[in-house]
């Protein structure tokens, strides 16, 4: 539902766009600021070993590259209920620091910290439920451009508590950039047949026979959800909020990024 | 200016000293008609008095003269202008009876009666536009959308490339108050704003209200756009229509009973769904979207004294994606008015009506079904009284009730669906208002408007009401029954306006205005959205207040040719809303949470000069304003620019008719680009890449500027029956406007970012048919 919401207002304006009007894009050179320097995390424990990984880097200036821009030399650990902690050692590859044998519990907290150059920043997340991904499949549907298969994932909601997923969806090993994010406001209790969008309407992300579909299944906390769904807000890059802002982070300390605690389940098919 | 107001002020809770003026002063009224029908709000010039004189509704005109010599100076559009002396030595009905004036009746040009600007009168901040000026201004696909056509006017910007949208003064498009016949539209936009509700063969004139509101008015912040509507023909029968590429319209107008009651019947619809079902592509031709507006009225005569009015008014916009999703809004709208004359000095003016916006969204892809619904229903009642006290001194006084009905959201579904039913609480709120208002020629040449109007917001049950305190965090839930009061916010908004004539062409004016607004539209988007939502005050969501200080100095030059006037405003405006970062805008029972309040300030200089006679005719706008908001949790609680902020503003528009069959029209617009805000940097997640803000509305849009061009043709003329072709071009040299400027990795090379603009309308040709017989 939510990702419907939040997908709609684009789908009237394309269609405005499509009969109305003799729309063209332009690729324009901007002036724009410095970002300063502002550390960014991205942080994760899972219910599976091999989970537990941060990532560190620095903003970057609008015109550089794309490439993540790992940061060095932090100090990492992650710190379960008992106040145990443990350490994420970096890798070889610059800024990203991780821990193979350390996997989470499910209703269990944990607490990370980054201490890097003067700097300490903190979170916490809690490890929600696993709630069980049933099923994937495809399944047609005709919006905007026509006839087009849609990834589908059923999962039954538990009725008892306030839940939150996240949806990453795979077409042949290669991840498609769609962020779908839902809690359970209104599908509480519910067996939801949650539909996956693709990343932009184009023939290329058009699913074929044949495709072999992957999708990742996660039960995320509140705070990670809330970080999702403000990534939409403006983060994406898309002035059609009036006001971009930054992703609501649970982070303290002035980073921007998150850092979660999740179940993850994976669910694969083959397009008929 | 206090001894006035002291002046003033008995004069409202007292009795009126009638006495003192009734030696030596007689009551001269009439009718003003084209000898078949009244025409109301006909200007009246009589010498010996500063003020102009309008005719009402009824085209009744009524005024207290001295004895001895006047002469009355009657002026109409599209009329001959009319002399007459009068020796007045009693009480006396003069009527008078207007001649047509066949080579103005099609023309463009406009003079007096809806356009000028009265010198005399402290109504400042006002403007004025007729439908027959709209024909002078070239608009988008050639619809002659009379909030398109004000946005040429200085202080009015536009919401966005080809909207209906408005801001006025560093307001948002949730302040104004839009009127249709007196009736408040709640979302006066079709097609994601670029129509607006107002048919152009509907539409009689608007009159926009900057500042100085007259205190009948309130409930809006930044300004009153009060439409008026066309009335019937209480001689004959009339037939207007119009084929467009867009759309086509036909209005029928008539007798009901000759010279006694009349109806008007307009309705619009467009066609992009018929556009769309030729298209080839089985895709795209199963899709819907159109809007269609039906307006209604009729006009009964009963008696010399009386009259009642009925207004209607139906629109609703579709827009289907195959099977898959429909959406569904508009308005409805119903009204009746009794107007009566107590007096040749005294009327009253009773109206009830109803207006109701609502919004439908269904689903259905075959796995799932879910519809959501939202409704704003208002029920008003209004009672308005209008007293000549004397020739020096008129005064208005009445009330008004709203109840208002929010509907928020309800979530349907049926069968194996996904989705539970939700109902989000309604709301429930009485918004009252009193108000008194005196006009009041002190000497001549110095004149003083003075209003007084309270309002009282009246919160009512049922419903669980949040206390929440700042971080947005629920402190207390309190239950009320239904009728009960949960809370009533009390407001006084005084208004002031003062004229002082320098000599016969040249005026000054000031004036204060305070307004408030108890139901809330945060929209975090530029353009009106079907999904805009109305929020009433709340035990935490306070009455926005808006304090305006305006002064300006106006100038006709050779005998109303040209008129050149400047006004500066000052505007400070407080409890202004906006979401929370990442909030969540849908669930309407912890909207209190999501918000965030603060303050504004708006302030701005308004340069106009305008042509009103001749062939060649037109004007030029000048506007330098600013307007800022302060949220303590936005941009770390200090001032930025709102985002309709914009430095410079400059428009034009020029129309040339030679009274041949060609008529031409040119307008040209431009303005600093919106504040805006632009990405800082970025970074790198999950192998995309995401962008970071730095400070809010910091940056500009590039500046906008477009040139449209438009030729009407004159068919040839027959009995009782004219045509004419009207040709438009949008955007005629084909500038390439950003509508908006997105962020994105590099289609060819995703390792790098660009920055893409979107231009929506270049070039835009319209051809339109009309006819009238």
């Amino acid at each position: 539902m939510m990702e419907k919401k939040y997908t709609l207002n684009p789908a009237f304006l394309l269609v405005a766009l499509l009969f109305l009007l003799t729309g063209c894009e332009d690729v324009i050179t901007l002036k724009l600021d410095e970002p300063g320097d502002q550390y960014v995390i991205e942080a994760q424990i899972t219910d599976q070993l091999k989970g537990a990984q941060v990532a560190l880097s620095k903003v970057k200036n609008f015109n550089a590259d794309n490439h993540f821009n790992g940061q060095s030399g932090a100090l990492v650990s992650i710190e379960d209920e008992s106040g145990t902690p443990y350490i994420l050692p970096e890798t070889s590859t610059k800024g990203i620091y991780r821990n193979d044998l350390l996997k989470g519990i499910p209703s269990k907290a944990y607490k990370l910290k980054v201490q890097i150059v003067g700097k300490t920043f903190t979170a916490t997340s809690i490890m929600p439920q696993k709630v069980v991904a049933q099923n994937a499949f495809a399944f047609e549907l005709s919006l905007f451009d026509g006839p087009r298969l849609f990834t589908h994932v059923t999962y039954l909601d538990p009725v008892d508590r306030e839940n939150y997923y996240r949806f990453f969806e795979y077409v042949n090993g290669v991840y498609t950039k769609t962020i779908t994010v839902t809690d359970d406001e209104f599908t509480n209790g519910k067996l939801v047949k949650q539909m996956l969008w693709p990343n932009e309407f184009t023939e290329e992300t058009k699913l074929k026979k044949g495709d072999e579909i992957k999708v990742e299944f996660l039960n995320i906390d509140k705070n990670i959800f809330k970080y999702w769904k403000s990534v939409k807000d403006g983060a994406l890059g898309s002035s059609g909020n009036a006001s971009p802002v930054n992703p609501v982070s649970n982070i303290s300390g002035g980073a921007i990024g998150y850092f979660s605690a999740h179940t993850i389940q994976s669910i694969e098919y083959t397009v008929k | 200016m206090r001894s006035v107001l002291l002046k003033i002020i008995p004069l409202f809770f007292l009795a009126f000293p009638f006495t003192l003026f009734a030696q030596q002063v007689f009551t001269i009224s009439g009718m003003v008609t084209s000898g078949t029908e009244p025409l109301e709000r006909v200007s009246i010039k009589i010498s010996g008095i500063k003020q102009r004189i309008y005719t009402d509704s009824l085209g009744f005109y009524e005024v207290k003269l001295k004895a001895g010599n006047h002469v009355f100076d009657i002026t109409a559009v599209g009329f001959k202008e009319k002399k007459q002396s009068l020796m007045v030595k009693q009480d006396q009905t003069l009527n008078f009876e207007l001649e047509e004036d066949l080579n103005t009746l099609n023309e463009v040009v406009v003079s007096s009666r809806m356009n000028e600007r009265k010198l005399e009168n402290p109504q400042m901040g006002t403007e004025k536009l007729s439908m027959k000026e709209v024909r002078s201004i070239p608009l988008i696909f050639g619809e002659r959308d009379i909030l398109k056509a004000i946005q040429f006017l200085p202080g009015i910007k536009s919401a966005g490339e080809g909207g209906a949208g408005i801001y006025v003064r560093g307001g948002s498009s949730g302040q104004n108050l839009v009127l249709m016949d007196d009736v408040p539209v709640y979302n006066a936009s079709h097609l994601m704003g670029f129509f607006s509700t107002f048919n152009p063969d509907a539409v009689e004139d608007i009159t926009v209200y900057k500042t100085g509101m007259p205190a009948q008015f309130g409930g809006r912040l930044s300004s009153v756009l009060d439409v008026k509507m066309k009335q019937g023909n209480a001689e004959k029968f009339e037939v207007d229509g119009g084929i467009g590429l867009i759309s086509s319209k036909l209005t029928l107008k008539g007798p009901i009973q000759k010279e006694k009651s009349s109806f008007i019947i307009s309705g619009r619809r467009t066609y992009v769904d018929a556009l769309i079902r030729l298209s080839p592509d089985s895709s795209i031709n199963k899709n819907i979207m159109y809007f269609y507006d039906v307006n209604g009225r009729a006009d009964f005569k009963l008696g010399e004294r009386d009259k009642l009015i009925f207004t209607g008014y139906l629109g609703a916009d579709k827009l289907g994606l195959a099977e898959t999703f429909g959406l569904t809004w508009g308005n409805k709208q119903a009204s009746l008015q009794w107007q009566h004359l107590f007096s040749s000095a005294l009327s009253v003016n009773t109206t009830a009506s109803y207006t109701g916006y609502q919004n439908k969204i269904a689903v259905n892809t075959g796995l799932d079904n879910v519809q959501i619904f939202s409704q704003i229903k208002d029920l008003t009642f209004k009672h308005q009284y209008f007293w000549q006290t004397s020739a020096q001194n008129q005064l208005k006084f009445g009330l008004n009730s709203i109840y208002h009905t929010v509907k928020p959201g309800q979530i349907t579904s049926e069968g194996q669906s996904s989705y539970n039913p939700i109902n989000y609480q309604e709301r429930y709120s009485l918004e009252n208002g009193i108000f008194v208002s005196d006009e009041w020629n002190i000497s001549p040449g110095f004149n003083v408007t003075a209003g007084l109007r309270l309002s009282a917001f009246s919160i009512l049950g049922k419903g669980d009401f949040l206390l929440v305190d700042p971080q947005g965090n629920i402190v207390d839930t309190k239950t009320y029954k239904s009728g009960q009061i949960v809370k009533t916010y009390f407001n006084l908004e005084p208004r002031l306006a003062i004229s002082y004539l320098l000599d016969n062409d040249q005026s000054v004016k000031m004036s204060y205005v305070r307004n408030t607004q108890n139901m809330h539209l945060i929209s975090n988007s530029t353009s009106g959205r079907p999904s805009d939502k109305w929020l009433p005050s709340s035990l935490m969501v306070k009455p926005e207040i808006s304090d305006q200080y305006s002064a300006g100095y106006y100038r006709n030059f050779r005998d109303n040719t040209f008129e050149f006037n400047v006004e500066s405003y000052y505007k400070t405006m407080q409890n202004q809303l906006d979401y929370r970062d990442g909030a969540d805008t849908f669930n309407s029972d912890n909207i209190e949470t999501q918000i965030l309040a603060g303050k504004g300030r708006a302030y701005g200089l308004e340069f106009l000069f305008k042509k009103k006679k001749g062939k060649l005719t037109g004007w030029l706008s000048y506007t330098l304003s600013k307007t800022e908001r302060k949220i303590e949790g936005i941009n770390q609680g200090d001032w930025y620019n709102a985002r309709q902020d914009r430095t410079h503003e400059f428009s034009t528009v020029v129309a040339y008719d030679p009274g041949k069959k060609w008529s031409f029209s040119a307008s040209w617009i431009y303005y600093t680009g919106d504040a805006i805000t632009f990405p800082a940097g970025k970074y790198n997640m999950d192998g995309r890449t995401f962008f970071y803000y730095s400070s809010r509305n910091s940056y500009r849009m590039p500046a906008y500027h477009r040139l449209d061009l438009g030729a009407n043709y004159k068919l040839k003329q027959r009995k009782n029956f004219s045509s004419e072709l009207s040709f438009s071009l949008y955007n005629a040299y084909g500038r390439k406007n950003a509508y908006a400027i997105t962020f994105r990795e590099s289609e060819k090379d995703p390792s790098v970012t660009e920055a893409v603009r979107t231009t929506l309308f270049k070039f835009v040709p319209s051809v339109s048919y009309n006819f009238k017989f």
